[in-house]
């Protein structure tokens, strides 16, 4: 580690990891909608479709802070259906209909996978998982022929319009801001012999991931007591992946993405403005038109957030644990204790193999140095406790 | 004064040695004893901590940090892997003798106990590994001096050996160092 901002990135990084989704719950979720999927396509009718959307399909997710801690899973339904031959409400119902059989189904063979239940929200159905620590969010759609291929309709009991959407535009637009999630995809597709298509971007840790995930994971802390005013974490995404400039040090790239975010937050006429890059029409900051608490919220965040970084850089010099500590006053303790365990695990690792080097400005892996011989710190027990 | 071991390394290079790692160390050899002042910053994050280092000939190389003065984890009686006097203990007794370079052992490992410290202040868990005392009965008193081998055994050659390799990646060879001695 050479330098502060690559030591708060390593930090950081590994905070953030510990509040990933496991590779092993990411499977178990998969393998749960793509049952629900193929059920529904065998039984719903012919050309319905489930396939991931949000956070999960863009590789950003945080683990809530929530008691039961229970990751979101958004799913698109879609239905081949004109927007002429049906009804919010019908679209709304038909899929709700199809999802209890399957439940039905799955407690008739008593099977114990599952869900547990299935219930309706605003836009869409909840299946739960409790045992998995999981809840896939089915949201009914039917094709929006003026925007094909990706472009879908979705319902809203609150709103007499269809609500439009372009979930797989959005994972393509998100995926051309960042050359190293591409460079990332294409080496696993280069890996496993299969099209870069076919690698889903929630299997790669990319920088750009990873700036959306800390800033997601701070204003998540920040608005636990004040949900309303909660920044969406689209919102946050879109900003962030408008401003990343394809900086690979994570907490350098989280620097200038907030710094530069303000600059994609458009007046227009008068009215706050970020366009959907998938769906111009859509403003994901409609709501501060309406709300200007809101608009005053999430300016308050964004203040914050840059607060501690720059707090966390001016704090070289001063020792591990206050960085920690000022770390733990923004971020979960846990997680950001994990992360500092981990880098003295792998600090011991690094001496063990070999790789660990002394320089001028300390230990590191990368300059050249002496090596540090593998040795045994000895002394009296290394728990001291009174 | 014990005799020297033949292949032990003269204290003056030592320092030099010292010197070329860390250019801003001080040091003096008098009377046969090596002490030096080290300003070492284990990572960007770190302090920078004024370590003393005091070697002769025979016995093992003595730690201490200045300053900063070291703290405690809350909820902890003492400092983890020092001796009496927290002075530091950075191996097992056996893994270093006078054939090798304090530079490329005792000072980057002594970098190495900070940065644990820190890590150690943060977590209350070792994380850098390493063993206990042994007790008494077991023949070394805590606080005591575990002696270093007074005969040098092929590894421990081999050792040395890997230590000049090392130096020599930044141009502090044994022979290059006598050049520079003042």
């Amino acid at each position: 580690m050479d330098t502060m901002e690559k030591m708060l990135s390593m930090l950081l990084d590994g905070a953030v990891e510990t509040l990933d989704i496991s590779p092993h719950l990411q499977r178990l979720a998969i393998e749960h909608y793509e049952e629900v999927g193929t059920w529904l396509a065998a039984h719903g009718g012919e050309g319905w479709r489930i396939y991931p959307q949000g956070s999960f399909r863009l590789g950003t997710v945080v683990r809530p802070n929530t008691p039961a801690g229970e990751y979101d899973i958004d799913l698109v339904c879609r239905l081949p259906i004109a927007k002429q031959s049906i009804t919010q409400a019908e679209l709304k119902k038909r899929v709700g209909s199809m999802l209890h059989a399957y439940l039905r189904w799955k407690n008739d063979q008593s099977a114990t996978d599952g869900p547990k239940t299935c219930d309706s929200q605003r836009r869409c159905w909840t299946l739960s998982y409790p045992d998995h620590g999981f809840h896939l969010d089915v949201l009914p759609t039917i094709p929006n022929t003026e925007y094909p291929p990706t472009g879908i309709l979705l319902t809203d009991a609150n709103l007499r319009e269809w609500q439009h959407s372009n979930p797989i535009g959005y994972a393509n637009w998100f995926r051309a801001r960042s050359d190293e999630l591409q460079r990332l995809l294409a080496d696993a597709a280069l890996k496993r012999n299969i099209n870069v298509a076919d690698v889903p971007e929630w299997e790669i840790r990319s920088t750009l991931q990873r700036v959306v995930q800390i800033l997601k994971w701070h204003c998540m802390l920040r608005f636990a007591e004040d949900p309303d005013n909660r920044p969406p974490s689209i919102l946050i995404t879109t900003l962030a992946a408008r401003a990343y400039a394809g900086e690979q040090d994570l907490f350098t790239a989280t620097r200038n993405a907030l710094n530069g975010m303000t600059e994609f937050v458009e007046d227009r006429d008068g009215r706050w403005w970020v366009p959907n890059p998938a769906h111009e029409e859509e403003n994901f900051a409609d709501k501060w038109n309406e709300y200007p608490e809101r608009h005053e919220a999430f300016w308050n965040w964004h203040g914050d957030i840059n607060a501690v970084l720059t707090d966390l850089v001016q704090l070289r010099g001063r020792g591990l644990h206050v960085i920690e500590s000022r770390m733990s006053e923004s971020f979960s303790p846990d997680a950001v204790r994990r992360s500092f365990e981990r880098y003295g695990q792998r600090v011991r690792r690094q001496r063990e193999a070999g790789a660990l080097r002394m320089g001028t400005a300390g230990l590191t892996t990368t300059t050249t140095g002496p090596v540090v011989r593998d040795h045994t710190f000895y002394g009296q027990h290394p728990d001291p406790r009174g | 004064m014990a005799s020297t071991p033949t292949r032990a390394v003269n204290l003056t290079r030592q320092l030099v040695a010292i010197l070329a790692v860390l250019p801003l160390a001080m040091g003096t050899v008098r009377t046969g004893q090596l002490i030096c002042t080290l300003h070492l910053q284990p990572s960007p994050a770190s302090q920078t901590y004024t370590v003393r280092l005091a070697y002769r000939h025979g016995q093992r190389p003595r730690v201490t940090v200045t300053g900063p003065p070291l703290i405690l984890h809350p909820g902890a009686a003492a400092l983890p892997h020092v001796y009496a006097g927290d002075e530091l203990c950075l191996y097992y007794p056996g893994q270093w003798n006078d054939g090798m370079w304090l530079a490329a052992t005792v000072v980057p490992w002594t970098a190495e106990w900070l940065l644990h410290y820190e890590l150690w202040l943060v977590t209350g868990t070792w994380s850098g590994g390493g063993e206990t005392h042994l007790s008494p009965r077991a023949g070394i008193r805590q606080g005591a001096t575990p002696l270093p081998p007074r005969t040098r055994d092929p590894a421990a050659a081999l050792q040395h050996d890997q230590s000049a390799v090392e130096l020599a990646a930044y141009g502090a060879t044994p022979e290059v160092m006598g050049d520079h001695r003042r």
